[in-house]
């Protein structure tokens, strides 16, 4: 097997006409996740009474097994990540209402069932998979199947939207509704028909203000965090503070010990106060390369599914980064969203792989001179 | 229909005639093309023109996502940024301002460039009572570490919420350091801090003093050049350790030997009025300053004042030899006390004789000096007491600087005491510089500074003459006085005893004396000053030439070797035929010398009158 471009071997061919860049920049983060996951869930490790590194290690196996299935994801042409995300839609849908019946409830929310003795969380998968079947239906070129995909999507939305809702899952419900949002817009809804999709997204958002409590509380409690208790965030600044330009050190970092969540929620904090705020830019660096690798690249295609495929999964990565950072620094209420590869969590690397897989997989050069 | 083709069917119908004829493309037409087909055949194929607007629509509208994710990327980012780099809020504020990241305090060294004071960066641990996750933990683990604090104390000090800031223990030794890191305990924090130390210890503790736990200095040179020492500047000193350590040695036998309650020496480099040793016993080690007493703290020789005694005689014949009253063969009567108003001025071993001047400092008569003194008068003594430099406290450099006591009202009776030493107190370190003002005949002012104080000019005070008339007598005091035992053979060592008593409530207590003996190396061309003095020496050593003389001989013996110094050829020659005169082996040859017959014949060649029937007899 030659590696020349010229070669005609699947693998190579597959190789070239990969978005090689994104694969190295895929690579640093998960190598950064692992420096932060080891460093931030030792203090978190022995509140929960396991070995220092039992988080550490386990994220090192997820980052492997993650990087696999991105890669794996990577050999399926458009098609193919049509159809996967149709199956993936159709599995985390019932996992999500399985949530309802056999849900472990964590911290007042029902968003994981556990199988194999192994908790997954449905929504995660979800995300993608919404994704690409909003693309699918909206890629049609012909304004009346569109218009006929505009419905489906909506109606599709809100099936998904509405137990996620209910799980409680509000950040994850918006986030959802935000990337559907952008994909449809994407798609050149008239600028008419903004006007009540935003709207109606405003009505779900006032909804679950009034309906649940949480929501109102996490709310109230970044427009006012004077007159309540905002613990987390307000540690998670000072250690932004204190890492300052350079950093504590490597370990030296003090929030960790405080945060529950530091090792998944808060683990920028534990970033910026261990390596600095220099070494926290650099890392939304690589993500936004990323964003716009994806976005300089798609720009190049005629398909409209993988355009606003890839304008789904950029969006998503997006608000998961700027989310993330965004409720450490106190610019976004707080709300449980993973900063791709980097924070712990089974379910989010994986679902985070996919995402990544699915990108990948609709960003290669098909067919075309590599 | 045709015209609908896909990019990829007009790419390949472009290829090439043969693939463009319709009888090869059913096999080749893809799911793809089936479709377009069936799509047309139901009419539902887009126009071209509506592809290319929904395509155009796409991309415009992609980019526009791309922006808002860019801005909010720049955003986030922005926040981030200024977050990080925020002026430091409160909680850092309060812990920077505690103890300042000091400079590294200046390095002190002797004249030979011997580290005497130097600092070192050790690690102190505080505690920040906010960052403490578990106030139990640090206190019941904390002890595995450093078993001797406080634990009860330290408790209640870090459930107190109002405190950010508490020193746990100051100045960890490496290991206590590397222990409490080991521990991993959050909240206890290391600040790196400097320590003075002074590796020779209590060597020098009075020229060098001490510094608190903050570096500040307390006493001695730390004190006196704290502002430079702070700002990083290191500091050169006269000082000689050898000599410091010579001396010292010397003087702690003399003190152990005699049981005296004190003892202190002062060792001056003549040309530069250096102070080259300074020892004052009991003394401290500057490491530990707070184990240190008030006794051992009190520096005698630049605080402490006293009542010199004989030593003083010195200046008495001195100021009758400047002022051409005497001359050294000049007959004093000494006969009978002097009784004015109420005192009586007595001699303690009294010749009942006339003396010559030379016969009044070597048999240390107070009669004979008061005599001398009466000559000038109260003004004059005291203008040349006033020259000398005796009537102003002396900064040294050294912080600890004593006052100088004389009498407000200076009569004729104050004038006959004050010539042989009493009624007037003044510092060590006053009296080894008038001393040596005598001895080369310039006022210079004296300085622990290596290369001494240069901005005030030398001042001429004595002529040549007269100096010569001085280095005699000074000279006969050794020969043939109470200073015999600070004798060294082949140096012309010159000197006077003071046996002072000491005041003891409102008059003279007659068994506590405090002696003294100043000598000057070489008389010809003097080099060193030094003083020696013991406070209530006993056991025989009641006396300057008994206790005070044999510190300084020593101590100068010691000195000759060091420094190699180059022996008076005029002497050796002397002592030289006096072995071969007597044919005899000196074990300890200086004392028997001195005690011979030679001791005349060498007496008659200095051209020096001497009495054989006061021979051995002189008593301070």
């Amino acid at each position: 097997m030659s590696i020349y471009r010229q070669s005609r071997h699947p693998l190579v061919r597959w190789w070239w006409e990969m978005d090689r860049v994104a694969v190295f920049i895929i690579v640093v983060i998960m190598l950064c996740g692992a420096v932060a996951v080891t460093t931030a869930s030792v203090a978190v490790a022995k509140s929960y009474n396991v070995g220092p590194y039992h988080f550490a290690v386990r994220h090192y196996l997820f980052l492997l097994l993650a990087l696999g299935v991105t890669l794996g994801m990577t050999t399926l042409k458009p098609e193919g990540v049509k159809r996967v995300g149709m199956f993936l839609f159709a599995g985390a849908f019932v996992g999500i209402l399985l949530t309802f019946v056999i849900g472990t409830e964590v911290k007042g929310a029902r968003r994981w069932i556990d199988i194999a003795g192994q908790s997954i969380q449905p929504t995660e998968f979800m995300k993608p998979a919404l994704i690409l079947v909003t693309a699918a239906l909206l890629s049609s070129h012909d304004k009346r199947k569109q218009l006929h995909g505009y419905f489906a999507s909506i109606i599709m939305m809100g099936a998904v939207g509405l137990p996620v809702l209910m799980q409680p899952n509000f950040g994850m419900a918006l986030a959802m509704g935000l990337v559907w949002f952008l994909q449809v817009f994407m798609a050149g809804l008239p600028l008419l028909w903004l006007a009540p999709v935003v709207a109606g997204g405003l009505c779900v958002v006032v909804g679950a203000y009034t309906m649940l409590p949480h929501v109102r509380d996490r709310l109230e409690r970044f427009i006012n965090p004077e007159s309540s208790d905002t613990y987390q965030v307000d540690q998670a600044n000072e250690a932004i503070m204190m890492g300052h330009l350079w950093g504590r050190g490597a370990g030296e970092g003090v929030v960790k010990h405080q945060l529950p969540d530091a090792h998944t929620d808060f683990i920028f904090a534990v970033v910026a106060e261990e390596f600095g705020i220099v070494v926290g830019l650099l890392l939304m660096g690589l993500f936004l390369t990323l964003v716009l690798r994806g976005f300089s690249r798609v720009l190049a295609q005629e398909d409209r599914f993988v355009l606003l495929g890839v304008g789904g999964l950029l969006t998503l990565i997006s608000i998961h980064v700027c989310v993330n950072i965004g409720v450490a620094l106190h610019l976004v209420p707080t709300t449980g969203m993973t900063l791709p590869f980097i924070s712990y969590g089974g379910s989010s690397t994986f679902a985070m792989a996919l995402v990544l897989g699915f990108l990948l997989a609709l960003l290669r050069k098909q067919g075309k001179r590599i | 229909m045709s015209q609908f083709k896909k990019p990829w069917e007009s790419a390949r119908i472009g290829r090439g005639g043969r693939d463009a004829t319709p009888a090869f493309t059913p096999k080749r037409s893809t799911i793809q093309q089936r479709r377009v087909k069936t799509h047309a055949a139901r009419g539902f194929m887009p126009t071209r023109a509506e592809m290319v607007e929904s395509g155009v629509a796409a991309h415009f509208r992609a980019m526009i996502v791309m922006g808002v994710l860019t801005l909010a990327f720049a955003g986030v980012g922005a926040k981030l940024a200024y977050v990080g780099l925020m002026p430091p809020a409160e909680p850092r504020a309060s812990i920077r301002e505690m103890p300042k990241e000091t400079l590294r305090r200046g390095n002190i060294y002797d004249r030979n460039n011997v580290l005497l004071a130097a600092t070192l960066k050790v690690y102190s641990l505080y505690a920040d009572p906010k960052r403490i996750l578990d106030p139990q933990e640090v206190v019941r683990r904390l002890p595995l570490a450093l078993p001797e604090l406080d634990m009860t104390r330290l408790k209640a000090q870090l459930e107190d919420p109002s405190r950010r800031f508490i020193w746990i223990k100051r100045r960890l030794s490496p290991d206590e350091a590397q222990k409490v890191n080991a521990l991993g305990l959050p909240g206890l924090e290391f600040r790196e801090e400097f320590v003075r130390v002074y590796p020779h210890k209590n060597l020098a503790s009075h020229v060098l003093g001490a510094v608190d736990v903050d570096n500040n200095g307390l006493a001695g040179v730390e004190r006196g050049f704290n502002t430079q020492l702070a700002a990083g500047e290191d500091i050169h000193l006269g000082l000689d350790v050898r000599l410091q350590e010579m001396l010292r040695r010397r003087l702690i036998e003399m003190k152990d030997k005699s049981e005296s309650k004190a003892a202190w020496a002062l060792v001056m480099k003549a040309p530069t009025r250096e102070i080259v040793a300074l020892v004052s016993l009991p003394d401290y080690d500057p490491n530990h300053l707070g184990k240190a007493t008030p006794a051992e703290m009190f520096n005698h020789v630049t605080l402490g004042s006293y009542e010199m005694g004989s030593t003083f005689k010195l200046f008495t014949l001195a100021q009758g030899l400047v002022e051409k009253k005497i001359t050294p063969d000049t007959l004093i009567d000494a006969r009978t006390p002097i009784s004015i108003g109420r005192y009586t001025i007595k001699d303690f071993h009294a010749k009942k004789a006339i003396l010559t001047a030379n016969e009044v400092l070597r048999y240390s008569s107070n009669i004979g000096a008061a005599k001398i003194a009466d000559m000038s008068g109260p003004a004059a003594q005291k203008e040349f007491m006033a020259k000398l430099g005796m009537l102003e406290p002396i900064q040294t450099g050294i912080p600890e600087v004593g006052n100088v006591r004389y009498p407000n009202n200076w009569g004729r009776i104050q004038t006959f005491t004050i010539s042989f030493g009493h009624g007037m107190s003044v510092t060590p370190v006053h009296l080894v510089n008038a001393v040596a003002t005598l001895a080369d005949g310039y006022v210079k002012h004296p300085s622990v500074l290596l290369g001494g104080v240069s901005t005030t000019q030398p001042r001429r005070m004595i002529d040549d003459a007269t100096l010569e008339q001085i280095h005699v007598l000074m000279r006969d005091v050794v020969l043939n006085g109470s200073g015999r035992s600070s004798q060294v053979i082949g140096y012309d060592i010159g000197g006077k005893t003071g046996t002072a008593e000491k005041i003891v409530g409102r008059g003279y207590a007659k068994d506590k004396n405090r002696v003294s003996y100043v000598g000057v190396l070489p008389m010809k061309n003097p080099e060193y000053i030094t003083l020696v003095m013991l406070d209530e020496p006993k056991k025989g050593y009641e006396t300057g030439g008994k206790s005070a003389a044999p510190v300084v001989g020593d101590f100068y013996r010691d000195l000759t070797q060091l420094a190699a110094l180059k022996p008076d050829m005029d002497e050796v020659t002397a002592y030289r035929a006096l072995l071969d005169k007597t044919k005899r082996k000196y074990d300890d040859p200086w004392q028997t010398y001195v005690l011979s017959d030679f001791r005349t014949k060498r007496g008659s060649a200095g051209g020096v009158q001497l009495r054989p029937d006061a021979a051995g007899a002189a008593v301070d």
